[in-house]
């Protein structure tokens, strides 16, 4: 199990709290929209092959997303200065859903810096006809009911079901308002900051990995991903009996899909 | 007390069964259901309405702003300012507001104000609100975590606008201009007067203060929310070491007025149950977008354990919950003169909006309420505060005798 560690970014504007665990080469882990609740199973598993770090990102659980605004280039820079402070020179990076567009984002600017990317359903474009899910005017059970597979499921009611202390459901509700207000400073309304017309950057072997029944992020937003990714080997692979969040869905299936690719 | 005549220009004709129906009155409704051959008819009957409130004796006439949204037909308050600037002499023109985040550049805002002070001799009150949820995030697709940068920005611009006496460089984050220079120069020195329209956000009360501005707390609530604001911004003026001059605080509150109280329930249930059932049937998803509210706000919203503000409209309430929640004051007019008077006194209200075409009401039924209002509870209404206080933020318009006339205006 990984304890929190934290550090200070640009002179404090940024307390970053991070889990780091494993050994050998350096994968870096940016989490979605949902944020990062724990290290979970799928990290400790990447954590045998790999030395893994994963930010809690501002508005997650560090601080200063204020300093953000709503400039993907400052969100850039806070991921390759996170990388800098811990000297992770050349990492894989794998990011779900915002922190895939996050990955990307940061593998278009910097293209030499990233090993491999692993983009599993990322945000970051908009698509004719089958826009990313407003999840910004949704409930929660609304969004469970397009997030999972299976809405049914035992990991969908759990994220559904508030904590029944009445504080740590106040807490639970600020924090769900506070992520997804840092989510629309770059996501919001559309999920397009322009990515679209930056993936020719980038030139790291790719995984794009999708769950079969994502119906938050359509899979017809990788087909998109794929076919701009002009200057990179993308590898798109699908997982059946997934949705949106993968990992809690078909947790083996997800973590093989990226030790392999990671490991070819 | 100012006493002010606000409109919201709703939609009157939505079908009977709308709330059931549709998902939303605003953002996504359908626009099937507007009618232009309607609207023009409706926009000028509202327009009839505001000038027979001056005509009345009303200190001003309100106007605002909202997009997407058929209770409120206005995505341009200015343009109705406008059209009634000449029409209606006397009155102040309260104009709450102009969304100024959302105007690029926000120059357009002292722009077009400046237009309407100049326009009407200086009777102009410039409201700036944030803006609404559905309004500036939902309908217009700002990002709601850095609206209010962007509102404060724009405030700063526009105040520059109106006090900078020669060309200025802007350089803001989300604005800049390289010769700012608004030629045009209001009537009001330095400025016309600014009333700030919040939603209860605790910053606002904070800022609106330090800033010496009026705070309007607009909501079809009536006192229920009017007491919680309005307890809490005047904690707040207090705590900051400002006077209660009651002509800081303005409140926005439904009033129905007829012969005797039976006779308004008559008249008015109908629209009111309308307005309350349709107008106000708002999706609780677009009431509030994620980073729109601080975290402040969240906090003492939960902590007070008040729920969404929209949800509380979809229970089908009857006229008698209306009247029993002073959602709306309505009855005789001595009913209103006494309900009205505690409200204000109780609530430290300097400037009223008087909220009378409501709903469906009919344009026959808006004047009559009106009038008896503006004759029977009106005049006692005038009479409180002025011996203790003095108004400061209403407009200082030209002398009656220096003002153009319409149609026969020429300058010399």
């Amino acid at each position: 199990m990984s304890e929190l560690k934290t550090l200070a970014l640009r002179g404090g504007d940024f307390a970053v709290k991070y889990y780091q665990a494993g050994q050998g080469d350096d994968l870096v882990f940016l989490h979605s929209a949902g944020g990062l609740p724990a290290f979970t199973p799928e990290l400790a598993a990447l954590s045998k092959k790999y030395r893994v770090t994963a930010p809690l990102l501002p508005g997650w659980g560090s601080s200063g997303e204020q300093h953000l605004h709503e400039d993907v280039q400052k969100l850039v820079f806070f991921g390759w200065d996170f990388c800098d402070a811990l000297a992770i020179e050349r990492p894989i990076l794998v990011g779900h859903s915002f922190g895939g567009m996050m990955a990307a984002e940061m593998a278009a600017t910097e293209p030499r810096r990233v090993k491999k990317l692993v983009l599993i359903a990322p945000a970051g474009l908009y698509v004719e006809g089958c826009p990313m899910f407003d999840v910004f005017a949704a409930t929660p059970a609304e969004i469970a009911k397009v997030a999972f597979h299976d809405p049914e499921s035992p990991a969908a009611k759990a994220f559904v079901t508030p904590p029944s202390d009445p504080q740590a459901q106040i807490e639970a509700t600020v924090a769900q308002i506070r992520a997804l207000a840092t989510a629309g400073r770059f996501l919001f309304p559309n999920g397009d900051r322009g990515l679209s017309e930056r993936l020719y950057r980038i030139k790291a072997p790719t995984l794009l990995l999708w769950g079969e029944s994502d119906r938050l992020i359509p899979r017809q937003h990788a087909d998109v991903f794929k076919r701009l990714m002009v200057n990179a080997p993308v590898k798109l692979q699908t997982i059946s009996q997934a949705g949106h969040v993968l990992f809690p869905e078909q947790p083996e299936a997800a973590v093989n899909a990226i030790l392999n690719f990671c490991a070819a | 007390m100012k006493v002010n005549w606000f409109h919201l220009m709703p939609w009157r004709f939505l079908p009977p069964n709308f709330e059931n129906e549709h998902h939303s009155v605003w953002v996504d409704i359908p626009t099937k259901l507007y009618d232009p051959a309607r609207g023009h008819h409706l926009y000028n009957e509202y327009l009839d309405e505001l000038e027979f409130a001056d005509s009345m004796g009303l200190d001003g006439i309100c106007v605002n702003e909202h997009h997407a949204n058929a209770y409120g037909l206005m995505p341009s308050p200015n343009l109705m300012a406008a059209a009634v600037a000449r029409r209606a002499p006397h009155a102040n023109l309260i104009v709450l507001g102009n969304s100024i985040a959302m105007y690029n550049p926000p120059l357009r805002v002292a722009e077009e104000f400046a237009m309407l002070d100049l326009i009407s001799g200086g009777r102009l009150v410039a409201g700036f609100p944030i803006g609404s949820s559905p309004d500036d995030n939902f309908a217009y697709g700002f990002v709601p975590a850095t609206l209010r940068e962007r509102y404060y920005e724009a405030h700063d611009f526009i105040k520059q606008a109106w006090s900078s006496e020669e060309p200025f460089i802007f350089n803001g984050r989300y604005n800049k201009v390289r010769y700012g220079n608004l030629f045009i120069r209001p009537v009001q020195k330095p400025h016309p007067p600014i009333w700030i329209p919040g939603g209860g956000s605790i910053e606002t009360w904070d800022w609106t203060l330090e800033h010496d501005y009026v705070y309007c707390a607009l909501s079809y609530l009536g006192y229920e929310y009017g007491k919680r604001v309005g307890t809490g911004y005047w904690e707040r003026a207090a705590a900051l070491g400002k006077d209660l001059n009651p002509y800081r605080f303005g409140y926005l509150q439904l009033i129905c007025v007829a012969e005797t109280d039976n006779q308004a329930e008559k008249d008015y249930a109908e629209h009111l149950e309308y307005f309350y059932n349709k107008c106000v049937h708002i999706a609780p998803e677009f009431a509030d977008a994620p980073g729109y509210r601080t975290e402040a706000t969240v906090r003492a919203g939960l902590r007070g354990g008040v729920g969404n503000a929209a949800t509380a409209f979809r229970k089908g309430l009857k006229w008698k919950d209306f009247v029993d929640r002073n959602y709306v004051v309505a009855g005789s007019p001595a009913t209103v003169r006494d309900k009205l008077t505690w409200i204000l006194k109780d609530l430290n209200v300097g400037q009223l909006m008087a909220l009378q075409q409501i709903g469906s009401m009919p344009k026959h039924l808006v004047l009559k309420n009106t009038e008896l209002f503006a004759k029977e509870v009106m005049p006692s209404l005038k009479t409180i505060w002025t011996e203790e206080w003095e108004d400061r933020w209403s407009p200082r318009p030209l002398p009656q005798n220096q003002r153009a006339v319409a149609g026969q205006a020429e300058a010399r």
